[in-house]
C-alpha cells in the first residue's frame, strides 16, 4: 500500500508475543525486557519532578543540562570523554537515536554492515531509512566473534557504516577489544562509520571487562555510541537513552533528533537523572540475579544436551540454543508455543545465520525460566 | 509520615555532621553553581593531590548528601534498613571520621534556602562560584532571586577568605559587589589580556583529538595546559582550581 513501508515488518518478537496472547497460560521467554520494576529511588526522582511542575515542558533539544552532564561524568568513570554540551543527546530510548543517525550520516541507497545474527530492529530501521542492511556472519564456532574476512568482503563502494550492537543480541556475548580495534582499523581503512548499541554494557558475567571504541580517542570522528537506561536501570517504558559521538558529527545528528521528536520525555530525563546519581547499586544487584538466572537456563540446556548445543552467555540475557534438524526456526517455535505454551524467538529474526537457532531470555524471572526450560525439555522429548 | 522521618534524618546527619566538622576543622572549599561544580571539585582535588593533600570526599551535594559525604557514610537509597544502620553509625563516625585538611565540597542549589541550609552545616572559608544560569528557575521565581541565593553565599566568607567567581557570566561576575573576602575571577577569552594578580584567563583555547589545550594567564605569568577532556567547561574548571590553589598557597593554607 505504502512504497517506504513496503519493505518492513513488525518484528517477529512482537509477532510471537501478539500469537502468545492467543494462548492461556503461555510462559513467556521471547521478550528481552527485564522482568524487574524500576527501582523506586528513580521513581521518586521523576514523581518530584512532577510535584515539582517542571515537567510539563519542552526541554532543550539535546535534553536537560543537569543530566547531560551527568552522563558526561558517567562516561568519564568509563574512561570516555565527550563534552555534555555539543557531544551528547539525550534521546527517546536507543531506537530513536540509532534512526536519527542513520538518517544523519546515510541517504537512500546506502549500505550498512550489520553482524548476522544481531538484534531483529536494526534491519527495519535500516530499511525505514532507505538503506540496504547487508550482513556479515558471525563465527559461531568461536563464540559468535567477527570474521573481519567477511565484513571485509561485505563492504561496497555503497557501504556507509558497521553497526551492531554490543554485547550483542541474541547471542549473549560480548565483542573482544582486539576484535574491536581490528573492526575500527577497517573501518578507518574503508572511511566508515561504526555504531555501537551498547544497551547490556552493565551486565557481563564471569569477571570480562568491557571495551568500548568511545574509549579510544583515535576514532571519536567515525565512532557513534548509543545508549539507553532501558535495560541497565529496569526503564524500559520510560523511553529514555543517548547517543554521543564527536561534536561534528552530534551537530547534524541533533538537527534529525529535534525534527523526530523535539526532545526525550522530559519526566524521563529527570528519571534518567536519579539513575545516574543513585542507580549503580540497582545495576550491582541486576547483575547478580541474571548470573543467577544464566545459570538456571544454561542447567536446563545441558539436559538438552542431545537436542540442543549453544554457546554459554556471557553478557545480556540472552542465549541462542542451535536445534538439530531442517525444521524453520519460526515453524518450530509456533509448534512450541501451540504445544508446550512456551514463547520463544525464532532465530531467524536475527538473520539468516539465526536460523535453526531460539533465543531465550533470561531476563524473566526465576520462576518462568524453570517452567519454561521445564516446558522445552517436554516438547523436545516428546518431538525427536 | 516519609516526610517527617526524611526532616528528622536531615537533622540528626546535620547535627553529626557538624560535629565531625567542628572536631576536624578542615578548610572548606565550596564550589557551587548551576553547571560544572562537579568538573570544578575535580580539578580542585587533582591539584590538591598532587601536592600531597589527600581527598576523598564524594560529590554529594543536597541536604542529606552533604552531611553523609561529611561523615564517610553512603545513602541507604530506599532501604529503611540501611538507614537505620546510617543512623546508627553517625554518632560514631561524628568522633572518628577523619576529614582532609581541606574539604571541598559541592554546594548544591535547587530552591531558594538550600545554600543558607549548607553554610550553616559547613561554612566555607573558600567559594567558587562557576555559573548562574536558567536551570532551576521554576524554582527560585527568576534570574535575579536566584543570584541572590548565591549573593548569601559570597556574603558568608569572611575577609580572611577567597571568593573566586566566573567572569564570564555577568550574574556571577556582579557577586563580587558583596563580598567582603579577597575576590579573584577566572575567564576564557579570545583577547589577548593582560596578566593581572586577580585574574586567571584561559586563552588560545582550542580542541585538538586528544583533548583540549589553551594557556592560563596568571600573576604575570602564562603556562600552557592540555587536558583529555572535552568542552570548554573543563577549561574553566582549570582556570578556578588554578584560582583556588594560587590563593590558598599566597594566604599558606597549603
Amino acid at each position: 500500500m505504502f512504497e517506504r513501508t513496503k519493505s518492513i515488518q513488525l518484528s517477529v518478537i512482537k509477532q510471537m508475543e501478539l500469537l502468545a496472547s492467543r494462548y492461556a497460560n503461555v510462559v513467556s521467554l521471547a521478550q528481552g525486557i527485564p522482568s524487574f520494576d524500576t527501582p523506586s529511588a528513580i521513581k521518586r526522582r521523576a514523581s518530584r519532578a512532577l510535584d515539582d511542575g517542571v515537567v510539563a515542558k519542552y526541554s532543550l533539544s539535546p535534553g536537560l543540562p543537569e543530566l547531560r552532564e551527568l552522563i558526561e561524568l558517567s562516561l568519564a568513570n568509563e574512561n570516555m570523554f565527550y563534552d555534555w554540551q555539543s557531544e551528547i543527546i539525550v534521546t527517546a530510548g536507543s531506537i530513536e537515536a540509532l534512526t536519527a543517525t542513520l538518517l544523519t550520516i546515510t541517504m537512500p541507497g546506502d549500505e550498512i554492515i550489520i553482524p548476522d545474527p544481531t538484534y531483529t530492529s536494526y534491519r527495519e530501521v535500516i530499511r525505514l531509512c532507505g538503506c540496504e542492511p547487508v550482513y556479515a556472519k558471525l563465527d559461531e564456532a568461536n563464540g559468535w566473534a567477527f570474521d573481519l574476512t567477511t565484513i571485509k568482503n561485505a563492504i561496497s563502494e555503497k557501504t556507509k557504516a558497521i553497526f551492531f550492537c554490543n554485547p550483542n543480541n541474541p547471542t549473549g556475548t560480548v565483542y573482544s577489544k582486539e576484535q574491536l580495534l581490528a573492526l575500527a582499523q577497517l573501518a578507518e581503512e574503508h572511511n566508515l562509520y561504526i555504531i555501537s548499541d551498547e544497551a547490556y554494557k552493565d551486565f557481563i558475567y564471569d569477571g570480562l571487562t568491557f571495551f568500548s571504541l568511545g574509549q579510544d580517542l583515535k576514532f571519536r570522528k567515525r565512532f557513534i555510541r548509543v545508549f539507553t537506561f532501558s535495560k541497565a536501570f529496569a526503564m524500559t517504558g520510560w523511553r529514555v537513552g543517548y547517543v554521543h559521538s564527536d561534536a561534528s558529527i552530534i551537530k547534524e545528528i541533533m538537527k534529525v533528533h529535534d525534527a523526530l521528536v523535539t526532545c526525550a520525555p522530559v519526566v524521563s530525563q529527570y528519571a534518567a537523572m536519579g539513575a545516574l546519581e543513585m542507580g549503580q547499586e540497582w545495576i550491582t544487584l541486576f547483575k547478580k540475579e541474571y548470573a543467577k538466572r544464566r545459570d538456571l537456563i544454561c542447567t536446563g540446556l545441558d539436559r538438552l544436551g542431545d537436542k540442543l548445543t549453544y554457546t554459554r552467555p556471557t553478557s545480556a540475557y540472552f542465549v541462542m540454543p542451535k536445534y538439530q534438524g531442517t525444521k524453520p526456526s519460526f515453524e518450530l517455535a509456533v509448534d512450541i508455543l501451540a504445544k508446550v505454551k512456551l514463547a520463544t524467538v525464532p532465530g531467524s529474526a536475527f538473520g539468516p545465520s539465526g536460523e535453526n537457532h531460539l533465543r531465550l531470555s533470561f531476563g524473566r524471572k526465576e520462576e518462568d525460566i524453570i517452567e519454561g526450560m521445564k516446558r522445552l525439555e517436554q516438547y523436545f522429548n516428546s518431538n525427536s | 509520615m516519609k516526610r517527617l522521618a526524611k526532616i528528622i534524618l536531615q537533622y540528626y546527619l546535620y547535627v553529626f555532621a557538624k560535629l565531625a566538622l567542628w572536631r576536624c576543622r578542615p578548610f572548606v572549599i565550596a564550589v557551587a553553581g548551576t553547571t560544572n561544580k562537579t568538573f570544578t571539585k575535580q580539578a580542585i582535588e587533582s591539584f590538591l593531590k598532587a601536592r600531597g593533600i589527600d581527598l576523598a570526599v564524594p560529590s554529594f551535594n543536597t541536604e542529606i548528601g552533604l552531611p553523609l559525604a561529611i561523615l564517610g557514610l553512603k545513602s541507604g537509597y530506599n532501604s529503611y534498613q540501611r538507614w537505620l544502620a546510617i543512623m546508627f553509625l553517625a554518632p560514631f563516625r561524628a568522633f572518628y571520621v577523619r576529614l582532609p585538611k581541606i574539604a571541598v565540597f559541592e554546594f548544591g542549589a535547587d530552591r531558594p534556602g538550600d545554600l543558607a541550609y549548607l553554610i550553616s552545616l559547613a561554612p566555607p572559608k573558600a567559594v567558587v562560584i562557576t555559573s548562574i544560569t536558567q536551570r532551576y528557575l521554576e524554582q527560585f521565581g527568576g534570574i535575579d532571586q536566584a543570584a541572590h541565593e548565591y549573593e548569601i553565599l559570597v556574603k558568608s566568607v569572611n575577609q580572611n577568605g577567597l571568593v573566586v567567581l566566573n567572569a564570564d557570566i555577568p550574574e556571577v561576575n556582579n557577586l563580587k559587589l558583596v563580598s567582603r573576602a579577597k575576590t579573584v575571577f577566572f575567564s576564557v577569552t579570545e583577547k589577548d589580556m593582560p596578566a593581572s594578580d586577580n585574574s586567571w584567563l584561559i586563552t588560545n583555547f582550542k580542541t585538538t583529538t586528544e583533548g583540549i589545550t589553551g594557556q592560563l594567564v596568571c600573576h604575570h605569568s602564562t603556562k600552557n595546559f592540555n587536558l583529555k577532556r572535552f568542552g570548554i567547561h573543563h577549561a574553566l574548571a582549570y582556570g578556578a582550581a588554578s584560582a583556588v590553589i594560587d590563593n590558598l598557597l599566597e594566604m599558606k593554607i597549603i
